[in-house]
């Protein structure tokens, strides 16, 4: 048996527990999808179970609808990544910790359909075995090697394993040796000054102001975004460049000290824009200077919610001003 | 309508002969819908200076051709046509993209994974309100017209062609892709879904996943709801039309808080009737052209297919 | 009438500010009259009293209003309520500014139903602004052809109270039977007192042959149809006036729906008959 369906059997089993015990009155978890993909899904009833699932496709931040269900005793299928936003949540003092139960999962990675898109057209997954996915295109079947197709953000990840959890499904976890986000900043901080510029404008013409990506990060709650704010009218909502690129600055700065990087944003984005080099090098920027981390304690007051007097200051301009 | 008989070379330089007159434009992916080119994200309706109450209005009158597409993009034109050509007050910006724009597709060898035009009665080879269709028969092609000047200039070309009936009448069409799909049960939405409106139950189960995003709505060749934003540069300014979308929350919220469709039950429900029930009230056609653009951009990968399905099992 | 054909109907008539007056006591609402800066823009924006025209601000946007002119009048009047980025804007116009207006939009109020009829206005707060055109204009140009005229309007304070010299005017005019009345007691004030619904429940007005038109704040609204059902009246004989947020006024933006139909292009005018065939959510 392969590790993707152990984990989904011990997924039903511990899910099911739950439902039992009466802790929960809806599990937020993924099921396949006809085209073979894993895609959230609300499961509220026991008998609903069956078709909980886990695989390399479960590529949604399911933290996203602990703000939806906030009234109700909710469960949640987490891996690292979505164990951490859940604690980064909690902090903010979004939800109880008494209020959700996380049946946790050790992250072997989650693909990026995008790259698979990019080099082989329009694909359904197929079948799943022990570091393989097979996907049927239009020039037929093929298997690939997972890792070639992992997403940047989970061939980064430094946190595979769930930070908190109620339970854990049985499985193993896959260790990154090296930081392939690390390379992409490096690389982009290393571009000379108007090809930087160049790579910026050409992301920002592409977007349209769908906020696919905002809706999908569970960091993302502000009652009303900056965005729709009409007075005073921070920014115009037209897609232009200059606008496009006040949206995706402003939106990536407010998530410093709550970005746990898991990619939701850039997997969202129907325009392909490269969120991801914007996120890492503000989330690694935010390490560097107050030596922050997202969503790894409970009880950790956010980095930027706090002041220390020898914070790095060099940003705010000459002496005396 | 006519039919010709043409091949790549001779293809290819007919469009190089039409770009004298017009923008010809090759569409080889399938990505972004054509809507983008009738309804831009973001169109100026007029500049304004502030001293001064005059207005300056922009119309595009600029001819394109546009090349490639799938019949299902062409769609398009039919669908905006019935909303923005409406009277009494017909789109007059719309209208200059829309007169002066010129489709011909190519017809589909293939359905995508999310593809089901075929499963709303529609094909994938057929015009669809299109000013031409391009079918591959390998060595060549055949291509019918059904726009008098670009039969016309494909005459002066040099080329002759036959005189067809309609689309119907059989000529060698090369590949038509089929499947053996169950259509989906539209009918009975068009006559009751409407009647649904207050079943919570059901709108709770289709949308119980949706993250309000909008990106099905931007890329849909059949949404077309926009805002008016007005944007100042100091003492001059241009009105705006950009694209909005009734999944966001603020598309129907009031100055005095109230907001009609507060929450995603609401608004997916919108959207379903919208597409389903309202627009073939109203004027004749769903909403919807089956290219599968919604399904593939989902982040939480909802399915519109599904969502008809289930709708359908309350809607008698 | 049919309604007006523009060339291009997103683009609003300039228009001059003639008059800024405040219309309440805690300066919320203000009344603009406006004029036309191109004199032969004036029959463009020919009116019935029910429909709404799109005050363009450029640079900040553009709200409806109601109408509150008499169609025969020159200047164009609309009452505005100061809530936000625009309103706050069209606040702060003063005499000899100029602004744009997008319009006449919508559907008006039936004066073909209401000929040989008994009409009775029923309003509350600043949503009489519609009702006080329509007022004016039979008035003017149907006197002869409607039977009786109860007018029942009432605002929170006397302050609140909309067109103060023409409601002494109107209750001043024998034609009238006027009930204005106010929520609470007020110092100085010696007329009707109680909300609106009860004052319609204690009137005389009756079902037979008549019509009538209610507008005003949902609670309001809500509350009266009932007493004019209690009364007799058919569905068929009330007309009330919808708000949604609207933006395009023309039926294209797709944001007023209720079901198929557009409040900005079907209505904004609707009788209770029409009001219970749209889905009571939207």
């Amino acid at each position: 048996m392969n590790q993707n369906d152990q984990i989904t059997l011990s997924l039903q089993l511990l899910a099911r527990k739950a439902f039992e015990e009466d802790k929960i009155e809806l599990l937020i978890g993924f099921e396949i999808s006809p085209d073979g993909y894993a895609r959230p899904r609300i499961f509220r009833s026991v008998e609903e179970l069956d078709s909980l699932a886990w695989n390399h496709t479960a590529s949604i931040n399911l933290a996203n609808y602990l703000h939806k269900y906030k009234d109700k005793k909710v469960g949640i299928i987490a891996q690292g990544c979505i164990s951490r936003s859940i604690v980064a949540l909690m902090n903010e003092g979004q939800f109880d910790r008494n209020k959700v139960i996380i049946i946790g999962v050790p992250c072997q990675g989650v693909i990026d359909e995008k790259k698979i898109r990019a080099e082989y057209g329009e694909f359904t997954i197929l079948l799943e075995e022990e570091d393989e996915i097979g996907i049927k295109t239009h020039s037929g079947e093929q298997i690939m090697e997972e890792e070639n197709y992992f997403h940047s953000a989970c061939l980064s990840c430094q946190y595979p394993d769930p930070v908190i959890y109620d339970y854990l499904a049985e499985g193993k976890s896959r260790k990154v040796t090296v930081d392939y986000l690390d390379k992409i900043v490096k690389e982009a901080e290393a571009l000379p000054e108007e090809e930087k510029i160049a790579k910026f404008t050409t992301e920002m013409e592409k977007c349209i102001r769908c906020y696919a990506c905002r809706q999908a990060c569970p960091m993302c709650y502000c009652d009303t975004c900056f965005v729709d704010v009409n007075s005073p009218k921070w920014l115009s909502n037209a897609p232009n460049k200059t606008d496009n690129s006040i949206w995706n600055i402003t939106r990536i700065f407010h998530l410093a000290g709550r970005c746990v990087e898991c990619g939701a944003c850039d997997r969202a984005c129907p325009e392909n824009i490269d969120l991801m080099y914007l996120i890492a090098k503000m989330n690694r920027d935010t390490k560097d200077l107050f030596g922050f981390t997202a969503g790894l304690k409970l009880g950790v007051k956010p980095g930027l919610n706090t002041f220390q007097p020898n914070d790095p200051d060099f940003f705010w301009g000459k002496e005396g001003v | 309508m006519k039919l010709f008989r043409i091949d790549q070379e001779e293809w290819n330089r007919f469009l190089e002969s039409l770009r004298n007159d017009m923008e010809v434009c090759q569409i080889s992916e399938r990505e972004h819908p054509f809507k983008e080119k009738l309804l831009p994200p973001k169109e100026t309706l007029f500049y304004y200076r502030k001293d001064t109450p005059k207005q300056k209005e922009i119309l595009n009158t600029k001819k394109r051709l546009f090349v490639g597409l799938s019949p299902c993009d062409a769609k398009t034109k039919q669908l905006l046509d019935l909303n923005f050509l409406s009277e009494p007050y017909p789109d007059p910006y719309y209208k200059a993209l829309r007169d002066n724009t010129w489709v011909i597709t190519k017809a589909c060898q293939d359905f995508e994974p999310y593809c089901f035009c075929d499963q709303i009665g529609d094909s994938p080879a057929k015009l669809n309100g299109a000013d031409g269709i391009l079918y591959d028969l390998g060595e060549s092609y055949h291509l019918l017209l059904d726009n008098e000047m670009l039969i016309q200039k494909l005459e002066e070309f040099g080329k002759s062609g036959e005189s067809i009936e309609n689309e119907d009448s059989s000529y060698e069409k090369g590949k038509i892709p089929s499947r053996n799909l169950a259509p989906l049960p539209i009918e009975p939405l068009k006559k009751n879904l409407l009647s649904q409106i207050n079943n919570q139950e059901l709108w709770e189960q289709i949308e119980s996943t949706c993250l309000s995003c909008g990106a099905c709505t931007f890329l849909c060749p059949a949404c077309y709801c926009f805002d008016i934003q007005d944007t100042s540069y100091g003492r001059a300014g241009k009105r705006e039309r950009i694209y909005d979308s009734c999944m966001f929350k603020s598309y129907t919220a009031e100055a005095s808080g109230h907001n009609p469709r507060p929450t995603g039950k609401e608004r997916w429900r919108q959207r379903l009737l919208h597409k389903f029930s309202y627009y073939p009230t109203l004027y004749g056609e769903i909403g919807c052209t089956g290219c599968g653009r919604c399904i593939k951009a989902c982040p939480s990968k909802i399915d519109i297919r599904e969502a008809i399905k289930h709708a359908a099992k309350y809607c008698g | 009438m049919q309604p007006n054909i523009v060339d291009n109907p997103y683009l609003p008539t300039p228009v001059r500010v003639e008059k800024v007056s405040f219309e309440s006591e805690d300066r919320s609402l203000k009344t603009f009259d406006l004029a036309c800066i191109n004199p032969e823009d004036r029959e463009k924006l020919n009116f019935m009293p029910g429909q709404f025209i799109e005050l363009s601000i450029p640079g900040k946007g553009e709200s409806p209003f109601g109408i509150a002119s008499n169609p025969t009048a020159e200047l164009i009047r609309v009452t505005v309520n100061k809530t936000g980025n625009v309103t706050g804007a069209i606040h702060n116009l003063c005499e000899g500014d100029f602004a744009g207006i997008r319009g006449p939009l919508g559907n008006w109020y039936p004066i073909e139903e209401m000929k040989g009829k008994n009409l009775v206005i029923i309003s509350g707060g600043f949503a009489f602004t519609t009702l006080a055109s329509l007022l004016e204009f039979v008035l003017e140009k149907h006197e002869n052809e409607v039977k009786d005229i109860h007018l029942i309007y009432g605002a929170r304070t006397p302050g609140m109270l909309l067109y103060k010299e023409k409601l002494q005017a109107w209750q001043a005019n024998p034609r009238i039977k006027s009930r204005i009345t106010v929520d609470r007691e007020a110092e100085g004030w010696n007329g009707l007192v109680g909300f609106v619904p009860t004052i319609v429940e204690q009137s005389d007005i009756t079902p037979d042959n008549t019509i009538a038109v209610v507008c005003g704040p949902p609670i309001m609204i809500k509350l009266t149809l009932p007493k004019l059902v209690e009364k007799g009246f058919a569905k068929e004989q009330i007309f009330t006036s919808l708000e949604r947020r609207m933006k395009c006024g023309l039926g294209k933006c797709g944001r007023c729906n209720i079901g198929p139909h557009f409040v900005c292009k079907d209505g904004p005018v609707f009788s209770l008959a029409q009001l219970e065939g749209l889905p009571a959510e939207y």
